[in-house]
C-alpha cells in the first residue's frame, strides 16, 4: 500500500515537471537564447540596439512605473476590502465578495473600451454627467493619460491581490488577534499591529501578482494608452512583431526577454522573502477566525465597499450593456434608441463574433492562469 | 487507499493532456491535399471577417462546390508576420494570398515566392498587375476622410487632406495606426511623398489621434468623439447602407489614397490548379460583383462601383501617386519616421 502511494505521487510530480518544462521553461529558454546568442556567440548587441531607441527606454520606465503604481494602489484598496469582507460583520459581505472578484471575469479589452466610453474627454458618459452636475466647461477627466491607464489597470487587476489576501486571511491564526484584543488593543490597533504584519507575505505576493499582470497586459494599454501616445513594453513588442521582418522579430524578442527577466526576478525575490521570515500561520489548529464587530461602522463600511463595487464593476459593465442595446451609436441615449436590434446577429450565432469573444477571454487569461498555477493560488 | 486513487486519477489526466497536446499538431500535418477543383485550398486574407462570412465563403462555395476552401483572417500586418515565420520555417501554409498591402507582394516577388499565372480574365482588368501574372489587383480599397453628417454639415466638412490641419478640427481628428494597418501604412507613405513629413507634423500639432484600427475610428466618429477621420471607404459604405448610420464619405479633392489589393498564388502550393481556378473566379465578372457587394471597388471595367460610392474610374484617375517600390523597400524607415513625428510625446 505504501509503495503504490509513492508511485502514483511520483508519476504526477514527474508529469507536472515535464509539462512545466515543455510548455513554460522550453519556450522561455528559446526566447532568451535567441535574444542573447547571435551567429553562435553570446552577443548583447540586440539589447544595445533596442534600448538605444529612446522610445523603448521610455516604454520600459513607463511599464515599471505603471506596474508599481498599480501594485501599490491595488494593495491599498484590497487589504481593507479583504479584511472587511472576510473578518468583520459588515452587511452583505458574501455578495460583495462575488462582486469584487467578478471584475476579474470581465476581459480587460472590454473593460478598457468601457472606461474609454465613460471618461473620454470629448463625449464620455461620466464626463458629461460631471459637467452637467458641476456646471463645468471642459471635461474633468481624460482617460487617455498615464493616470487613466493606471486607473483602468488597477480596477481590473486588483482582484488578483484581493483573492490572494482574502485566502490568507481565512487561514490566519486568530489566537494572536484574540490575544491582542484581550490585552486591551482596539480593533484598529489590532489590525495595524497584528493582522497587517502577519499578512505581510501574502500582501506582497498579491501585490507582485498584480505587478506582473499589469506589466504584461496589452489590451488596456493599447486601447487607453495609444491614443494618448503612451507606450509600454507590450505595445512596443507587438509593434515590432507587426513589422513583419527579421529585424522586427529580433527587436521584439529582446524586449520580450527583458520583460520575462523582470517578472522572473520579482517572482524569485518574492519566494525568497516569503521563505526567509517565519510567519506562523498555523492552519488546522483553531477553527474559523473570530468576526470583528464593527459596531457603528457597519453601514459606513457597507457604503464604502458598495461605492467601490459600483465603480469597479457595475458602472463599466452597465456602460457596455447599455451601449450594446443602443440601436445607433450616433444618437443620444433615449428610449427610442434602445432595442435589441444589435443583439440579433449575435444571438443568431454568427460564429465569428462568438469565436472572437472566446479568443479575447482566452488570450487575456493567459497571463493569469500559468502564474496562478505557479504560485499555487 | 483513497489518496492513491486520486493520485492515479490525476496522473491519468495529466498524461492524457500531454498526449492530446502532442497529437493536436500531428493530425493537421498528416492531411494530404487533393488537387484541382476537387481539392483543398488555404487562403490567407485581411478582408474583414464578416465580409468573409457573408460574401467570400458562400460565393466561393457556390462557384466551386467540390473544393474545400479554408480562410485564415487577420489584419495585413498579422498575416505578414505569420507568413514571415512560415517562410523562415520553410513551411508556407497558404496557397493563395489576399492581403491589403500591395508593396508586400513586391517583396514576395523579390523573394521569388509567387507563382506566375496569366489569368484568362486579364484583358478585362483595368487596374494594377504584375507583368508575368505573379499578382493581380483583385479589389480596390480607398482611404478617404469620413465625418458624421448628424454632427457636421457637408459644407463645413474638410474637403482636402490638407484641410485636416485646419485648427478648427483641433483634437477632433484621427487616423488608424500604420504599424498595425496595411492601408494606413500606404496612406502615410503616399501623403508623406506628396506633402512631405511636415504634413504629419502639422496634423500632430492639430491633435491628431492614432487609433488601433478602422473599427475604433468608426465607433468614435459615431459617438462624436471625432469630427473627421482618415478611414477606409468600405467601413463607411457598409455602415451607411446596412445600419443606416449617418457617416458620410469625403473624396478628398487632392485625390484618394487608392490601395489596389492583389491576389497571388504561392509557388509552394500543393494545389496549383485549384489556386489558378480561384484566381480566375475572383477576377471574373461574378467574383468582382461579389467584391463590390463587400463594399470594395472592382478592378474590371464592366463592373459598377459599390452602392453609395462614386464611379471607380474617377477615383483611379484622380488618385494620389504611390511609389510602391519605395513602400516595399522602406517599410521600417517610414513607420519609424511616422512614429517619431506623430506618436512620440
Amino acid at each position: 500500500m505504501l509503495s503504490s502511494r509513492i508511485n502514483s505521487k511520483t508519476i504526477v510530480i514527474s508529469l507536472s515537471v515535464l509539462l512545466l518544462l515543455y510548455f513554460v521553461i522550453f519556450p522561455m529558454g528559446i526566447l532568451l537564447f535567441d535574444s542573447i546568442v547571435k551567429d553562435g556567440a553570446i552577443n548583447l548587441e540586440n539589447y544595445r540596439n533596442v534600448y538605444s531607441a529612446d522610445v523603448n527606454w521610455k516604454a520600459l520606465t513607463n511599464t515599471v512605473e505603471l506596474s508599481l503604481m498599480v501594485m501599490i494602489a491595488s494593495v491599498i484598496i484590497t487589504f481593507p476590502l479583504a479584511w472587511l469582507v472576510g473578518r468583520t460583520d459588515m452587511p452583505g459581505k458574501k455578495g460583495f465578495r462575488t462582486l469584487l472578484v467578478s471584475s476579474y471575469m470581465i476581459p480587460p479589452y472590454v473593460g478598457a473600451i468601457a472606461w474609454v466610453q465613460l471618461l473620454n474627454p470629448s463625449v464620455g458618459y461620466l464626463n458629461n454627467i460631471f459637467k452637467w452636475m458641476f456646471g463645468l466647461e471642459t471635461a474633468p477627466f481624460d482617460i487617455y493619460t498615464f493616470w487613466g491607464l493606471a486607473w483602468v489597470l488597477t480596477l481590473f487587476y486588483s482582484p488578483f491581490a484581493f483573492i490572494t489576501i482574502s485566502r490568507a486571511m481565512e487561514k490566519m491564526d486568530p489566537t494572536l488577534e484574540e490575544a491582542a484584543r484581550v490585552s486591551g488593543a482596539s480593533p484598529l490597533r489590532t489590525v495595524l499591529d497584528v493582522t497587517l504584519p502577519l499578512m505581510a507575505p501574502s500582501i506582497l505576493a498579491g501585490g507582485l501578482l498584480v505587478f506582473i499582470a499589469a506589466g504584461s497586459c496589452f489590451g488596456i494599454p493599447s486601447i487607453v494608452g495609444m491614443p494618448g501616445n503612451i507606450e509600454v513594453m507590450t505595445t512596443r513588442i507587438v509593434t515590432y512583431i507587426y513589422m513583419g521582418d527579421d529585424a522586427g522579430i529580433r527587436d521584439s524578442t529582446a524586449l520580450a526577454a527583458s520583460l520575462m527577466f523582470i517578472a522572473n526576478i520579482l517572482l524569485m525575490g518574492m519566494t525568497w522573502m516569503m521563505g526567509r521570515k517565519d510567519y506562523t500561520t498555523i492552519s488546522g489548529k483553531s477553527t474559523r477566525p473570530n468576526i470583528v464587530e464593527l459596531g457603528k461602522w457597519r453601514w459606513p463600511a457597507f457604503c464604502a465597499v458598495g461605492l467601490y463595487g459600483a465603480i469597479a464593476v457595475i458602472i463599466p459593465l452597465g456602460s457596455i450593456v447599455l451601449t450594446s442595446f443602443l440601436k445607433s451609436m450616433s444618437k443620444p441615449i433615449t428610449w427610442s434608441n434602445i432595442g435589441i436590434d444589435p443583439w440579433i446577429p449575435a444571438i443568431h450565432g454568427k460564429r465569428v463574433e462568438l469565436r472572437g469573444l472566446w479568443r479575447y477571454c482566452c488570450n487575456h487569461r493567459h497571463a493569469a492562469e500559468p502564474l496562478c498555477g505557479l504560485l499555487g493560488c | 487507499m483513497k489518496k492513491s486513487k486520486w493520485m492515479l486519477g490525476a496522473a491519468a489526466i495529466l498524461a492524457l493532456s500531454v498526449a492530446l497536446a502532442g497529437c493536436g499538431g500531428g493530425d493537421k500535418k498528416a492531411e494530404k491535399k487533393a488537387t484541382g477543383t476537387k481539392g483543398e485550398l488555404m487562403v490567407y486574407t485581411s478582408i474583414y471577417p464578416d465580409i468573409i462570412d457573408n460574401m467570400c465563403k458562400p460565393n466561393v462555395a457556390k462557384a466551386f462546390p467540390e473544393m474545400k476552401v479554408n480562410w485564415f483572417q487577420g489584419g495585413t500586418e498579422k498575416v505578414v508576420t505569420k507568413i514571415t515565420g512560415e517562410i523562415k520555417a520553410k513551411k508556407i501554409g497558404a496557397d493563395v494570398l489576399m492581403v491589403a498591402d500591395p508593396s508586400y507582394y513586391l517583396k514576395l516577388e523579390d523573394q521569388k515566392l509567387l507563382l506566375p499565372y496569366k489569368s484568362k480574365e486579364e484583358k478585362n482588368l483595368i487596374n494594377d498587375k504584375a507583368a508575368d501574372g505573379a499578382w493581380y489587383a483583385v479589389r480596390v480599397c480607398n482611404m478617404i476622410i469620413a465625418y458624421n453628417a448628424d454632427k457636421l454639415k457637408a459644407e463645413d466638412a474638410p474637403k482636402n487632406w490638407t484641410d485636416l490641419a485646419d485648427p478648427k478640427w483641433k483634437g477632433k481628428i484621427a487616423m488608424p495606426n500604420p504599424m498595425l494597418s496595411g492601408t494606413a501604412y500606404v496612406a502615410v507613405g503616399a501623403l508623406a511623398d506628396k506633402y512631405g513629413w511636415e504634413y504629419f507634423d502639422k496634423l500632430k500639432a492639430n491633435g491628431l489621434r492614432v487609433e488601433e484600427g478602422n473599427s475604433a475610428i468608426q465607433n468614435k466618429l459615431l459617438t462624436g468623439e471625432y469630427a473627421a477621420a482618415m478611414i477606409l471607404e468600405e467601413n463607411i459604405l457598409k455602415l451607411a447602407n446596412t445600419k443606416k448610420e449617418p457617416l458620410k464619405v469625403i473624396y478628398p479633392k487632392d485625390g484618394v489614397v487608392q490601395v489596389p489589393s492583389p491576389i497571388a498564388i504561392f509557388n509552394t502550393t500543393k494545389n496549383p490548379e485549384g489556386a489558378k481556378a480561384l484566381v480566375d473566379w475572383w477576377l471574373s465578372k461574378e467574383g468582382q460583383q461579389a467584391v463590390v457587394k463587400g463594399w470594395m471597388h472592382s478592378v474590371r471595367g464592366d463592373v459598377k462601383e459599390p452602392i453609395g460610392s462614386v464611379p471607380t474610374k474617377g477615383l483611379t484617375d484622380g488618385k494620389i501617386k504611390v511609389d510602391w517600390r519605395k513602400l516595399a523597400d522602406n517599410n521600417a524607415k517610414i513607420k519609424e519616421e511616422f512614429r517619431k513625428r506623430v506618436m512620440d510625446k
